[in-house]
């Protein structure tokens, strides 16, 4: 397994693989800094690049090594070693997870130094505001009281609007009062209130309106922390991704020939970046959903699809079921990505490492098996 | 005791849809003993690298049994013992060729120190210790089969298996591959080797087999088979023309047929082997000319 890591690296390495690195590296870097206007855009486009980039590099390192070496023959030099063949497809698939893992770590940490350079974003680390639970805490007219624990500097309050009896319409932005000082958002963007008094107060309400505190959006933040530190901490959950994807690309690779591989590396990445996208798409459409819950069947009490209107037929749902069962299996890469939360200024730490390492050691264990087993049974294509 | 064994060897292809069947080995029975050098001869497609591959365990035979070295073929422990030099020398062009020595010895998992000293020695063994440090990209054909010839020695295999170990080599490298497999054969390895090129074949081998058509048509031992019993050839020194000629007439005398008298002619390979030794003892006009024009500024 050490022999096929140490060759996979050696030959990124002096296939020019190092300057690659660096000039993507640099583009990266200056995206970051002055891709857009805001810092929290820059944010995004230079970890948005890295990302896709890492990913694409992923699936280059995982599927070509051992494709490359069947189509050269040189796997003769490994299968007539004494090395077995599951420990050739783990050292190849593992040398191109670390490689593709350090790609994208080095991508994404340019993206963050890039950001660095241009102001960084005020990040704080956050708890669920004290006192309050998780659930909505509603701020009617005459305001609330807010128990604020000691050491906490900041609210930072994720705003939604209800509408309570006969209330129409949503105004477009609520504004709160706090120790006589007045804070307006849009509805739905969360706000930072400076801790000076324990009492919030709505002001724009009309009557029946309530201002709801989402519970798991209430937050007290408590301290500073540093926004590299928080950056670097949340790559570790793309390039993780980025490892398992290439561990996977290089199973393929070793179970199925050339242009085979090639399309089942591909669709895995369209599959894993898409999956949310995809998942959102075989949802029943929302009047399907509500006719569902107020009836519990259709209009003519079977399924018959687009002849009633809004509900759906058997088939239509056997075809999402199945197709939701398959996507079940194909990890979703955004998750690992938690560069939304570095940009509101949110600590992230390793939350996207967290969720990926599971799905990282399940691409290793495939790669041993499954690689394996392609591996001594292609030897001599 | 043989090193390899095989019985009723047969392989054949088939296409993806089963259209056609190609018999590449049918119903070999080979026995290699040990400590020999065997040449399996024959024209393309007689079925010897089929043959190779199935010995190496790289392709399951469709029927018959291989035994290499006591066990089934593909072995992990066979494949520790084995050495194997591929027709094509099929390395990492990105590679050293020192890197290369050192991978092939993790792959075998020899450590460190036994595999520096090893891969230093075969190096200097196969005259390729001055360009250790390029790339195997940058050799010529001849310099990539000694590496190739190196890995395959390596790991101080018991059976070296090599298919045409000497193609791409100038007659210099040819008769170098060819001393060193005799020195490997005197230390008791075994050698199973294929070869279009008969006269190396001869010259190394203890024995061959003769496939045609994926059948063995013919084998035994080299000196057997190639063996006249029809004629006799006697060396002698210069004799004259008188002597000769009463040499014929006692022959005739005796009732016995003098079929041809003359002058043996040396081999090309002996002769162009000598020329460029006699060359190098001896400096050429040219670097005495250096070597005077050095004396005289000096």
């Amino acid at each position: 397994m050490g022999a096929a890591l140490r060759l996979r690296l050696a030959e990124a390495s002096r296939r020019g693989g190092l300057y690659l690195l660096l000039g993507g590296s640099v583009l990266v870097f200056f995206v970051a800094a002055f891709g857009d206007d805001t810092i929290s855009g820059r944010l995004a486009l230079g970890t948005d690049l890295a990302v896709v980039a890492g990913y694409l590099a992923a699936v280059f390192f995982g599927a070509l090594p051992l494709a490359s070496d069947r189509e050269t023959k040189r796997n003769l030099l490994s299968a007539t070693s004494p090395v077995p063949p599951a420990g050739w497809a783990l050292g190849s698939a593992a040398g191109g997870a670390l490689l593709a893992g350090g790609v994208t770590l080095a991508f994404l940490v340019a993206a963050i130094l890039g950001t660095a350079a241009a102001g960084g974003v005020d990040t704080h680390e956050s708890k669920p505001l004290g006192g309050f639970t998780e659930s909505t805490l509603w701020i009617p007219r005459a305001g609330v009281a807010v128990q604020v624990k000691p050491g906490v500097h900041r609210l930072r309050l994720a705003l939604r609007v209800a509408p309570v009896a006969e209330y129409e319409g949503t105004p477009g932005h609520v504004t709160l009062e706090a120790g006589g000082v007045e804070y307006s958002t849009p509805v739905g963007r969360p706000l930072d209130i400076p801790v000076k008094t324990g009492r919030i107060v709505l002001k724009n309400a009309t009557e029946g309106l309530h201002v709801g505190l989402v519970g798991g959006e209430t937050r007290a933040l408590r301290e500073s922390r540093s926004f590299v530190a928080n950056g670097l901490l949340a790559s570790f959950g793309p390039a993780l991704g980025a490892a398992a994807l290439a561990a996977a690309a290089s199973t393929a690779s070793a179970l199925f020939a050339g242009p085979v591989a090639a399309f089942l590396a591909a669709m895995l990445l369209f599959l894993a970046s898409t999956k949310g996208f995809l998942l959102a798409a075989i949802q029943p459409s929302p009047a399907q959903q509500a006719q569902t819950a107020a009836t519990g069947h259709d209009d003519n009490g079977h399924a018959h699809g687009k002849a009633g209107g809004e509900t759906e037929g058997t088939g239509r749902k056997l075809a999402r079921g199945m197709v939701g069962t398959a996507l079940a299996t194909v990890p979703n890469l955004h998750e690992f990505d938690t560069f939304d939360e570095v940009a509101a200024g949110e600590w992230s730490g390793v939350n996207g490492a967290t969720t990926a390492l599971p799905t990282l050691l399940v691409a290793f264990v495939l790669a041993g098996a499954a690689g394996g087993y392609g591996v001594s049974k292609r030897r001599l294509e | 005791m043989e090193a390899i064994a095989t019985q009723g060897l047969e392989r054949t292809y088939r296409s993806r849809w089963g259209r056609s069947t190609v018999h590449a080995v049918r119903g070999l029975d080979l026995t290699v003993p040990s400590g020999t050098v065997f040449g399996l001869l024959g024209p393309n497609g007689s079925g010897k690298t089929t043959t190779i591959m199935m010995v190496l365990g790289l392709l399951p035979p469709t029927a018959g049994q291989v035994s290499v070295l006591g066990r089934p073929a593909g072995h992990r422990a066979t494949r520790k013992q084995t050495g194997f030099l591929p027709e094509e020398t099929y390395l990492y062009e990105f590679l050293s060729g020192e890197e290369t020595l050192h991978l092939v010895g993790r792959l075998h998992g020899m450590p460190r120190k036994q595999r520096v000293l090893r891969v230093e020695e075969l190096l200097k063994r196969t005259k390729m210790w001055e360009a250790r440090k390029r790339r195997l990209g940058t050799y010529s054909k001849g310099m990539a089969r000694r590496i190739g010839l190196a890995q395959a020695l390596l790991a101080e295999p018991d059976l070296l298996v090599l298919d045409e170990p000497t193609s791409g080599l100038d007659p210099i490298g040819n008769r170098e591959v060819k001393d060193l497999l005799r020195e490997v054969a005197s230390a008791g390895v075994t050698v199973l080797l294929s070869s279009h090129l008969l006269a190396d074949v001869a010259d190394v081998c203890d024995q061959i087999a003769i496939l045609h058509r994926g059948r063995k048509i013919l084998s035994g031992s080299v000196n057997d088979l190639l063996a006249d019993a029809d004629r006799l050839v006697w060396e002698t020194g210069e004799a004259s023309d008188e002597a000769q000629e009463k040499i014929r007439a006692a022959m005739r005398a005796e009732g016995v047929e003098v079929h041809d008298v003359g002058r043996p002619t040396t081999s090309l390979e002996r002769l162009f082997l000598d020329v460029l030794a006699r060359d190098q003892e001896s400096p050429n006009q040219e670097d005495a000319d250096q070597n005077d024009g050095r004396g005289a500024s000096s």
